[in-house]
């Protein structure tokens, strides 16, 4: 495993999605998140010599594959749409198709409610490789001696840089935040510098939040700014999208026994509270509510996939208060069904964090010790540094 | 390419066969299309589907043809034809051909709400093409464009387009294939 072409296609992905919020033009949201997904199927299968990496990356890819062709045909049919919007013909059927044909294709990048299938296997093959592949690293000394330079960086990272990896991670939401700001101002992007530095941690966390950062950012132009005036039908549409992922996301996350699994299902609702986000839009803030609620997202899944075996009870609470405004702002624009679905699907995943919690304290497994001497301290400062940063986007 | 299509049309607007041909030749590729299309998700054998694939990709290039769209006939019979179906047919050489010739015919429910997909899909472009006033639209977008443009042959407005409008994507498209080469090299090696 080299660290040159690592290093490369973790920087490329980055620039990809880059790119993909910084979109001013069709062809921009097509090429970007092709470069995207080209150098993440890459990176998932970095590790060739274990087989469910391969298998991994193998349902990634032709799941990827799918969905660009398919987001393809919306873009050619996103020109004709751009025709019939000159010729101010707003309830033709190739509205519709064009709008559904995009909700298709963005929903597989984003995977929420009926595409998701990949994303356990996924998170599966590739966690179970880079996983074992450091606790061997870390607690063999013998194997350290070896010359193998992407594990020898990442769990440097990991054992000292966590503090201010969070403080990172806030600042760089905070530079996405301002990026939708300007889409409610409809001004354009000059400059973008998202989601980047904060995905030389960890490579799953890396795919995981990157795609769904970025996707839910292009997500949020394309719907408001070329589809302004079919609202209604991408509402009801985004609406099912989201209870679906709600719904399936947290039941079937009750039901798994592997903890990589449980936390892809968790994944999977975490998106469907975001597509709320998209909906509420415009009036009420909804903008700030879903980068608040993606701040916290980030935060909590970096924190997840760091200590996967440590919860610590921090990342569901700082969650919490997320989810919290985002029903708020929901309820306001009038949602009632979607934030009531939403609320009772919250309290099902309360139920599996604090069975991770349990698990925890009965003290199964012998390597939770090092990494609970690490982490004493760090719960409680990033505690503060997530409260302040609550009272920043208030302001 | 161009210059011969050029030729034909000179040559059958003297007798006033144009429009008849025309039609003759959008019957004759569609129903090639068609068969090829069939044949490429029926056979049996793997090469005769990667072949019946390659018929098809002909046949599209040779729509474009009659769309009076050159460049990019003759760019997909290049990408499409040579590049990407004599991949394919290299990557089917590699499989061991005797244990697919057995018929697996077997008609599941996924099959089943597969078809219902593709046919609802299809239903749905061919109502949607029906009533979209294409007149309205090329009339409004052809009052947009610069006066020369008319004047231009098609290759040169691509150019024009993606040295001006697309010029970032063009390059970024660059990129995307080193790292494609870089990836094939790495995942490839030993």
């Amino acid at each position: 495993m080299a660290i040159a072409e690592f290093l490369l296609f973790v920087l490329t992905t980055t620039l990809g999605g880059m790119f993909l919020c910084g979109a001013n033009d069709l062809i921009t949201i097509f090429v970007a998140p092709e470069c995207f997904s080209l150098c993440s199927y890459l990176l998932s299968g970095y590790t060739k010599k274990d087989v469910r990496s391969n298998e991994a990356t193998t349902k990634y890819l032709l799941m990827g594959g799918a969905s660009s062709s398919i987001l393809v045909h919306e873009i050619e049919l996103q020109e004709i749409v751009n025709g019939l919007i000159n010729t101010q013909m707003y309830n033709s059927p190739g509205i519709s198709i064009a709008l559904i044909f995009i909700t298709v294709g963005i929903g597989f990048k984003l995977f929420p409610g009926p595409s998701h299938q990949w994303t356990p296997d996924l998170y599966e093959g590739m966690l179970h490789s880079w996983f074992s592949s450091f606790r061997d690293y870390e607690c063999n000394r013998s194997i350290r001696r070896q010359k193998d330079h992407p594990k020898m960086i990442i769990s440097w990272l990991l054992r000292t840089n966590q503090i201010r990896w969070f403080f990172f991670s806030i600042f760089l939401t905070c530079s996405y935040g301002t990026k939708v700001e300007k889409i409610e101002k409809n001004q354009s992007f000059t400059t973008t510098d998202e989601g980047f530095l904060e995905k030389l941690r960890i490579i799953i966390a890396f795919l995981s939040v990157t795609s769904k950062v970025a996707a839910s950012a292009s997500a949020t132009r394309i719907f408001y700014i070329p589809f302004y005036f079919s609202s209604n039908e991408w509402h009801i549409l985004l609406e099912i999208l989201a209870i679906l992922s709600m719904i399936l996301g947290n039941l079937i996350a009750i039901t798994q026994t592997s903890m990589k699994r449980m936390l892809a299902y968790s994944s999977i609702g975490q998106i469907g509270y975001v597509i709320i986000g998209i909906i509420v839009g415009d009036s009420n803030g909804g903008y700030a509510s879903m980068i608040t609620y993606m701040l916290f997202y980030i935060s909590m899944n970096l924190g997840t996939f760091a200590c996967i075996v440590l919860f610590g009870g921090l990342p569901p609470l700082a969650g919490f208060f997320g989810k919290l405004h985002l029903f708020w702002c929901g309820w306001q624009v009038g949602l009632y069904f979607l934030v009531s679905i939403g609320l009772l699907t919250s309290v099902v995943s309360i139920y599996y964090y604090l069975k991770i919690i349990k698990l925890l304290m009965t003290g199964r497994n012998q390597e939770i010790t090092p990494h609970v001497r690490n982490y004493k301290r760090s719960p409680l400062r990033s505690t503060n540094s997530i409260e302040l940063s609550i009272l920043f986007f208030q302001n | 390419m161009k210059s011969i299509s050029i030729y034909l049309s000179l040559i059958l607007h003297r007798t006033d066969l144009l429009g008849p041909i025309h039609n003759f030749l959008l019957v004759f590729l569609g129903s090639s299309l068609i068969l090829g299309s069939l044949g490429m998700v029926l056979l049996t054998n793997p090469i005769y589907s990667a072949l019946s694939l390659g018929l098809v990709l002909v046949c599209i290039s040779l729509f474009y043809i009659l769309s009076n769209s050159h460049f990019v006939a003759a760019a997909q019979l290049f990408i499409y034809v040579g590049a990407i179906n004599v991949l394919i047919l290299f990557a089917v050489m590699f499989m061991n051909g005797s244990e697919y010739y057995k018929d697996f015919n077997l008609w599941t429910i996924g099959n089943g709400l597969t078809s219902l997909v593709c046919t609802s899909i299809l239903v749905s472009l061919i109502t949607t093409i029906l009533d979209t006033s294409w007149y309205g639209i090329i009339w409004t977008t052809r009052s947009n464009q610069i006066i020369e443009q008319d004047l231009l042959s098609n290759s040169q407005q691509i150019g024009i387009h993606l040295a001006i409008d697309f010029f970032l994507p063009f390059e970024f498209i660059s990129i995307i294939l080193l790292v494609a080469l870089i990836g094939a090299i790495v995942v490839a090696r030993q």
